[in-house]
């Protein structure tokens, strides 16, 4: 079974616990009466008015009867008795019985007739018609207690749900069982006006002690196995049984009096303060584990001691409550409602948050399910027109409904194309790290689990090849790609399904067709590499080769002049052109930043071995670029021939090189400390107009300063507009 | 004659005429040595065994075999100090990827063929006084190969967080050198940056370059073949 069908079934329990409940409640016609909770007077009290029948509060009611039927009691203070258990001998509780039995009679009838005393002799008798108890007449207590029932079994439940064959999760849930049965037991005897039928009283206290023994011998349970097994599961569910034992001797009165079934709870509560300190003992060097031992106890022992502290206690010793009973089980809330807390802070049954969503999915679905429920129940039972009126609200909020339902349920159900789509975006991906992420987004999307995480739970897992279901489809795991981990998928579809022989198929075929796309991309990448291999290969037979030989002492026997150094000076352009042209591009500079860096290494040496002082500050520029590489080619080529410039040229001994880059805009200053030169004197073949044509390759403009500022040399400026700006990781 | 960064005997591999003119114009810097010139592998191999070769510069695509082959079976058995012959790569393409595959297999440094003369003269000099041959580019693919080693072993999603600081086998001084390197700063800057001597930064990188060849030539270079970038390469 799914974990949130479990749930919805689990909260539909409990809805029907409380009609039920409800039910009984309304079962007894009441007279209209409400009596002061307080235990001193010897009679009832009553504390509102019923002026219908001319009582007013403060009167206690001495007598009911019905002449008709021949009925007649005298009220004693017990009759009000919120807990029978508080008549601790067999015979009070049978006396007590009987009374409930006869009063419910009366009250049954058409009209009953109630004497009351007012002040110290006034004796007023006042007849009453007993009416059907209206759903608003019941005490916001009663309510109370149906919500805390319903929050304990529903966290009980909740953890059952999604650790179904854990035996902590089982404990804690029996728990949750038998705090319902207790809570909702109590709440409707002790909701009652006057009376219940003998029968269902005592059904309804059997249950409450079932409850009780319950929640003890599971609690017991529960701390000897949680978080660690202290003793085997199977002696633990012993611990469960000898309660139950305990509650049927208790209910054949083989047990001296009452008080020997509400001893059960301290007793339990010693033994699971003992299981506690032994889990203490267990989890020592381990600080998980304390955390959470150290969690369960604050929620847990303090729960039920403060319970046992105000309900138990009292009964055992002093022999009337110290609190309406209502009041006293919102004090085991904290053992429940902590749960949800301790999930997250500390991984309580290795759950997470993950767990939170899916209880707050199935209580949504509840929540529709029992609007629909009451919609025709209130509605529909006027019959005619209102029934027409309820399927009209049921239909009109079928959309929300259908919401629900959609978020809730829906499917893995991917199309080739869709299959297709999600391996090729994974594939091309231009990192590992995005590869990864986005395998994990295809998966999410795919089949929606509540939880994805790393496998990273054996080696099996991390070597396995294909995928493959877990606890019986609660679990796929995904064996590791290139760039992810072995994954392990919990919950297909918002924990609404199981995983299928489907879903293993489509992993393992997005797999391969995974692997696929790799294998051809990197075929690609190499058949790119070999090609430029190739090329370079064979420009050099072609064109470097003969170009190099032109730099063979060979062919300058003669000392060089001017126009052979000329030459050679084109020559290595053209081969450091070629080099360029060839280089990888995805291992060369491909960034200003990186080819900055570069050329600051290669540009500071060649100064320093012609003994100039360089001063170029290397700082974080705002911006980087990628660059493509011609305008790699020219911006570098720039910069080694101004500096050639000043090593040949210039006669100075200080360069300072400053560099900028903001925005899109790019400025770069050679300064030095030389003679500078006549504008006049350059002509055209020089360096000068080299800068110039480097400058209009990077869609730049150049200008060349003589005697400028800062240093009084030449100053050569560069100022370019690179564009769209990328963020380099 | 005993001044170890003068070397006596040269061997030149170069099966070009024309690219071995180059190279035997390069090493004129060593006055007083003597050059021996070898066309192919076989005959280089035949005159490393007959003679102890003080420094060699060896082209990479040979008719017979890789020049990084060679380069190996020289290195192989030493540290980088000890070997007897300096190895210099001269090769056309100063693709960083082949240079990173030459040092690993344990050259010592390289010439790019065509540059001018003077800058040959330096780097062969330096090549012999044992300095390290370094780029930012370089320095860059060390780091990356470094920080590669770590995720080799941990998926990438298990680092990211601190992927960048993640370099196993690098200490934090090396790092720290390799940065300021890859950033632009040459290695007597970094000296002084760093307040030591260039002989220690030096000796830091050597040893970088020692760890990154140690196990992994061979690797290095098989994987540099299968993606086709050497061997067929003249």
């Amino acid at each position: 079974m799914l974990p949130p069908v479990r749930l919805v079934l689990a909260a539909l329990f409990c809805f029907a616990s409380a009609a039920a409940c409800v039910a009984v409640v309304r079962d007894v016609p009441r007279l209209g009466l409400t009596f002061l909770r307080s235990g001193s007077q010897v009679r009832p009290v009553l504390a509102t008015p019923l002026v219908a029948a001319g009582l007013q509060r403060g009167d206690s009611i001495i007598r009911v009867e019905a002449p008709s039927a021949g009925l007649a009691i005298t009220l004693q203070h017990t009759d009000l008795l919120e807990e029978p258990d508080y008549l601790v001998a067999w015979a009070d509780q049978d006396a007590f019985f009987a009374r409930q039995d006869t009063l419910q009679r009366i009250a049954r009838l058409p009209s009953v007739t109630v004497l009351a005393a007012r002040g110290t002799a006034t004796a007023i008798r006042a007849e009453v018609s007993p009416g059907p108890a209206a759903i608003a007449a019941l005490s916001w207590s009663f309510w109370l207690q149906l919500v805390v029932g319903a929050v304990g079994l529903l966290v009980g439940a909740w953890i059952w749900a999604l650790r179904p064959t854990d035996w902590s999760a089982r404990f804690y849930a029996l728990t949750g069982l038998g705090f319902l049965l207790a809570v909702y037991a109590s709440a409707t005897y002790g909701t009652r006006e006057l009376a219940l039928p003998a029968t269902a009283f005592r059904t309804l206290s059997a249950l409450n002690h079932l409850g009780g023994m319950l929640f003890a011998g599971a609690l017991c349970a529960f701390l000897a196995v949680y978080p660690r097994q202290l003793i085997r599961p199977a002696r633990a569910a012993m611990l469960v049984l000898l309660f139950l034992l305990w509650w049927c001797a208790n209910e054949l009165r083989w047990t001296p009096d009452q008080r020997w079934s509400s001893g059960a709870l301290p007793v339990a509560l010693l033994i699971a303060l003992g299981a506690g300190a032994g889990q203490w003992r267990a989890t020592r060097g381990d600080p998980a584990d304390r955390a959470v031992i150290r969690w369960i106890g604050a929620t847990v022992l303090t729960s039920c001691t403060a319970i046992v502290a105000v309900t138990t206690l009292p009964l055992l010793v002093a022999g009337a409550p110290v609190v309406a009973q209502g009041i006293a089980f919102l004090l085991i809330l904290p053992m429940y409602l902590g749960m949800a807390v301790g999930l997250r802070q500390n991984r309580l049954f290795a759950l997470d948050e993950w767990a939170i969503r899916l209880l707050f999915w199935a209580l949504t679905l509840s929540g529709v399910i029992l609007i629909d429920l009451w919609l025709i129940g209130t509605l529909g039972s006027d019959g005619g027109g209102a029934l027409w009126l309820a399927a009209l609200l049921v239909l009109s909020t079928t959309p929300l409904r259908r919401w629900v339902w959609g978020r809730f349920l829906r499917r893995a159900d991917v199309t080739p194309t869709q299959l297709f789509r999600g391996v090729l975006n994974v594939a091309a991906a231009p990192t590992d790290t995005e590869r990864d992420r986005r395998w994990r987004d295809v998966l999410q999307e795919w089949f929606r689990p509540l939880h994805a995480a790393a496998d990273g739970s054996n080696e099996a897992a991390a070597s396995a090849t294909q995928a493959r279901l877990m606890a019986q489809g609660r679990e796929l795991t995904v064996p590791a790609t290139a760039a992810s981990p072995a994954l392990r998928l919990s919950y297909a579809s918002g924990g609404a399904r199981l995983f299928t022989a489907d879903d293993v198929r489509l992993v393992d075929t997005a797999r391969t067709l995974l692997d696929m796309t790799q294998e051809s991309r990197t075929a690609y990448d190499t058949g790119v590499r070999r090609e430029r291999v190739r090329i370079a290969r064979d420009l050099h037979d072609t064109v470097s080769s003969p170009l190099l030989a032109g730099l063979s002492p060979r062919v300058s026997a003669e000392p060089e002049d001017a126009s052979l150094a000329l030459i050679r000076s084109e020559i290595r352009r053209a081969v450091d052109g070629m080099r360029s042209v060839v280089a990888d591009p995805d291992q060369s500079a491909t960034t200003l930043v990186e080819l900055l860096a570069d050329l600051r290494f290669v540009t500071v040496e060649r100064l320093t071995s012609a003994g100039l002082t360089a001063d170029w500050p290397i700082a974080a520029l705002d911006d980087d670029v990628e660059l493509p590489a011609a305008a790699r080619h020219a911006l570098s080529a720039f910069v080694q021939e101004a500096i050639t410039n000043v090593i040949r040229h210039a006669g100075a001994t200080h360069v300072i090189v400053r560099v900028d880059f903001a925005g899109n805009q790019f400025t770069l200053l050679i300064a030095d400390d030389g003679r500078g030169f006549e504008p006049a004197s350059v002509t055209y073949g020089d360096g000068l107009s080299n800068l110039q044509a480097r400058a209009t390759v990077l869609g730049g403009i150049t200008r060349v300063v003589p005697r400028a500022e800062p240093l009084g040399g030449t100053a050569v400026h560069l100022s370019a507009t690179f564009p769209a700006t990328v963020t380099i990781a | 004659m005993t001044d170890p960064t003068m070397p006596r005997e040269i061997l030149i591999v170069e099966d070009d005429p024309a690219m071995e003119a180059l190279a035997v114009m390069a090493v004129g810097v060593f006055i007083g040595a003597r050059v021996r010139t070898a066309r192919t592998l076989q005959s280089a191999r035949e005159c490393l065994a007959r003679t102890t070769i003080d420094l060699a510069l060896i082209d990479l695509g040979l008719p017979d075999g890789s020049g990084i082959d060679l380069l190996r079976e020289i290195t192989v058995g030493h540290d980088r100090d000890s070997s007897p012959t300096v190895c210099v790569v001269h090769t056309v393409f100063d693709s960083d990827e082949m240079l990173f595959a030459a040092l690993m297999a344990g050259a010592h440094g390289y010439l790019l063929k065509g540059e001018p003369a003077t800058i040959m003269a330096a780097r062969l000099s330096a090549a012999m006084r044992g300095e390290p041959a370094i780029s930012p580019a370089i320095a860059r693919r060390v780091l990356a190969r470094f920080r590669g080693s770590a995720t080799d072993v941990r998926p990438s999603h298990l680092t990211a967080a601190g992927a960048s600081d993640h370099h196993a086998g690098l200490t934090p001084r090396e790092l720290q050198v390799l940065r300021l390197i890859a950033q632009g700063m040459t290695l007597s800057e970094v000296a002084g940056a760093l307040g030591v001597s260039i002989n220690t930064i030096k000796t830091q990188v050597k040893r970088v370059y020692e760890r990154l060849g140690v196990g992994s030539r061979v690797a290095a270079a098989s994987e540099a073949r299968r993606r086709g970038l050497l061997g067929d390469l003249t």
